[in-house]
């Protein structure tokens, strides 16, 4: 590169008078060389932070990491937004909102889970992340019983994706809406369309035989007082019922019969009518509450004993 | 120029050693945890109104090294989270800087004006009068408080000095409120449902309530009448103490519903006072705006 | 009712979980449906046993059957049970005698009572002692549990 003329010098001391004049590099080389090594210099010292940055945001995530998988979510929360917050190159961006939103569904929280699915959400490009996000937020739908919109999505990620996503995965989790909104008869349908012996669809139609039906409890007592009571169990309401109605009934009808008409009205309008709507709403109200009772051992059943994938 | 380059390549190999070395042994993520990043995060966190998350961060910078503005900031999500004891305990330990220790104590009577309790706050200003001398923002406070409870009212015009002008009208509206409240009487109510049932509760506006009583007590008095003048003595019996039932019920009841009306016009009052109270900031000034 | 009562409920969730103002732990899967608030009033208020006797009988046998006529929260049965053990017999009964008139309103003129959780319209006892002091007035925006 360079032809220089150096001149040896030795030992000064063994010089003679005459000083030799140490070469001076000229000066154009000098420039060029302190370039160099400020250019390598600089380089190093990029490679080297962006190298420890990156480090530093890696240990961040792994940090975050750690925490959401020992389940401490709201801390877990605080470290995700401490990457997002510090990480300039957004390499985490969709990971962390993703966990965040994770986190919140884990503290039912579910609102809060769904505004950072939705900026994960706006921050993936890819078919397959995309399908996953919007099958999470469904399943939060699900959880919080919001069942048109769960409904709704399901149908427009069934109709946008039809060639990417299995369909018994939406028949699933409509399925699992379906539960939760109580309509136990709709999730079995769905459940035959994956299998027709499928664990969920068993449990559907057990559900659903052993419901009371309400429009029958609600009839009978207007025929028969009391019989709606005997149907849904509440043998002694239902007898006391059908005695306050027949005695009523009868002093009503006897008022009548007897030309006591004013008095006829007062006993039937007043006494007479109020048993007799008491009773047809008691066995409405025994015949919901039975159902209800039934919808929980199965919700019990299903949230701490079924093994599939639940919302 | 051999011994340049050799000289500046085993300079950089020493760099890259003292990398990977500090790599090895460095905790990661620790740059993160410096002073500086809490603070900027912790700054973040409270603009975005986590303030437990911001507290969090302020904190573990104070331990390191003091600094009032955090602790103004610590002081005032607390506040945020409508937790006044915690706030007015956090404004205090603001103690070097002096502007902020002036806002703190601002902040600290907004925060016993929050709590409720309007004779502490008297008291709260009144120290503060005595030791700082910032007497004129706090008087109107003072005063004004005075419309929130049971306390006496001054004579109107020493009131009405220390408001300004564009104040004293609403506040004279206030006042004269206040002085003589524009009460029903419980007893003339009961006294207009002895002589007509229902009228009592007419006079309470419960309208409907005293036509109801009026049917109420009518009717069964008409019954008993009737079943009298019929030689029914048992069924009358049996009707007129249906009647005297309904008709005391209806004076008594009438008696409570003045009362009640009472209430609701002071509840309203309560609340309109509480309003313009928080339309003005409690006549104090407000921190600079802390997210920008 | 119950369906706006719901949406209040909801939305009042909404508003305060924006942001989280106190630490929480991970809640565990429960999927059960829940009755929101109570029928019947249950107070402490249990004093007078005779009168709670009576009142547990009546109850049974008549107003468990004769349907859902009480638009107020402390039913009228429970208010007279309530009224009497606070004060005496006869302010009790004048009590419960305009709590009567006030259930028979025929114009349903009921704008003026705050809600209760339960759907029903609440009229606490302590509103109508004839005593200034205990008068708690309620706004009727807020829904008292």
């Amino acid at each position: 590169m360079f032809t220089q003329k150096k001149n040896v010098v030795l030992n000064p001391r063994f010089q003679s008078g005459v000083k030799e004049k140490k070469m001076k590099y000229p000066k154009w080389t000098l420039v060029r060389l302190g370039i160099w090594r400020s250019g390598l210099f600089s380089i190093t010292f990029l490679v080297f932070t962006s190298f420890m940055v990156a480090q530093t945001i890696d240990g961040q995530k792994k940090f975050a990491d750690s925490l959401f998988s020992i389940e401490n979510y709201f801390d877990a929360i605080t470290e995700y937004k401490r990457l997002l917050y510090f990480d300039e190159s957004n390499r985490f961006k969709y990971e962390s909102n993703l966990r965040i939103a994770k986190s919140y569904k884990a503290g039912a929280k579910y609102g809060d889970a769904l505004k950072y699915y939705l900026i994960s959400r706006n921050n993936c490009n890819q078919d397959s992340a995309i399908i996953n996000i919007e099958l999470e937020i469904i399943r939060v739908n699900i959880l919080r019983r919001t069942t048109p919109e769960a409904i709704e999505s399901l149908n427009k990620l069934q109709s946008k994706y039809a060639g990417k996503i299995d369909s018994s995965i939406i028949n699933y989790w409509r399925g699992w809406a379906y539960i939760m909104a109580d309509d136990w008869d709709l999730a079995s349908i769905e459940f035959a369309k994956i299998k027709s012996d499928h664990p969920l669809k068993m449990i559907s139609d057990e559900v659903e035989s052993e419901k009371y039906s309400v429009s029958f409890a609600k009839i009978s007592s207007l025929i028969i007082p009391g019989s709606g009571q005997v149907y849904t169990g509440n043998y002694l309401s239902g007898i006391m019922s059908l005695g306050w109605n027949v005695l009523w009934g009868y002093l009503t009808i006897n008022a009548f019969m007897t030309e006591r008409a004013v008095e006829g009205i007062l006993i039937g309008g007043l006494l007479w009518t109020r048993f007799y709507k008491g009773n047809f709403q008691n066995a409405e109200k025994f015949a919901i509450e039975k159902n209800r009772k039934i919808s929980n051992k199965a919700y019990e059943y299903l949230a701490k004993k079924y093994q599939g994938e639940k919302p | 120029m051999n011994t340049i380059r050799l000289k500046s390549i085993s300079y950089l190999f020493m760099l890259f050693s003292l990398m990977i070395i500090n790599n090895l042994f460095a905790q990661k993520r620790d740059a993160l945890l410096s002073n500086n990043n809490r603070i900027s995060f912790g700054n973040y966190l409270f603009c975005d109104r986590d303030y437990i998350r911001a507290i969090d961060e302020f904190n573990a910078v104070l331990e390191k090294e003091w600094n009032d503005s955090l602790q103004f900031k610590i002081a005032t999500s607390y506040y945020r989270m409508d937790m006044f004891d915690k706030s007015i305990s956090e404004f205090q330990k603001i103690s070097t800087e002096v502007n902020l220790i002036k806002l703190a104590s601002f902040e600290s009577i907004r925060s016993f004006y929050m709590i409720g309790d309007y004779n502490i706050l008297r008291d709260k200003i009144s120290n503060y009068f005595i030791v700082k001398g910032e007497s004129q923002k706090l008087s109107k406070l003072y005063n004004y408080s005075l419309l929130m409870d049971d306390s006496e009212l001054p004579e109107k015009s020493k009131y009405l000095i220390h408001f300004n002008s564009q104040e004293r009208d609403k506040i004279s509206d206030f006042y004269s409120w206040k002085s003589d409240p524009p009460y029903k009487s419980p007893t003339k109510g009961a006294l207009m449902s002895a002589v007509i049932p229902g009228l009592g509760k007419a006079y309470a506006g419960e309208v409907g309530d005293g036509i109801t009583a009026f049917l109420l007590t009518g009717l069964f008095t008409y019954l008993a009448v009737d079943k009298f003048q019929n030689d029914h003595t048992t069924s009358g019996w049996f009707f007129a103490s249906v009647a005297a039932f309904f008709y005391a019920g209806n004076i008594y009841g009438s008696a409570t519903a003045v009362q009640n009306y009472n209430a609701g016009i002071k509840f309203n009052f309560d609340n309109e006072v509480k309003l313009y109270l928080n339309e003005k900031n409690q006549f104090i000034p407000t921190p600079k705006h802390l997210c920008d | 009712m119950r369906i706006s009562l719901f949406i209040i409920f909801i939305f009042s969730i909404n508003v305060t979980a924006q942001t989280d103002w106190n630490r929480w732990e991970k809640v565990e899967a429960d999927y059960s449906i829940k009755l929101v608030g109570t029928d019947e009033s249950d107070t402490g208020e249990s004093s007078s046993s005779t009168l709670t006797i009576l009142k547990d009988g009546y109850s049974f046998f008549i107003s468990d059957l004769d349907g859902d006529n009480c638009p107020f929260y402390p039913t009228c049965s429970s208010f007279f049970v309530e009224s009497v053990s606070e004060t005496n017999i006869v302010k009790g009964t004048l009590m419960f005698a305009d709590r009567f008139t006030r259930d028979s309103n025929l114009f349903k003129t009921h704008e003026h009572y705050p809600i209760h959780v339960s759907g029903k319209l609440y009229d606490p006892t302590y509103n109508y002692l004839l005593m200034d002091s205990s008068i708690i007035y309620h706004s009727r925006e807020k829904i008292i549990n």
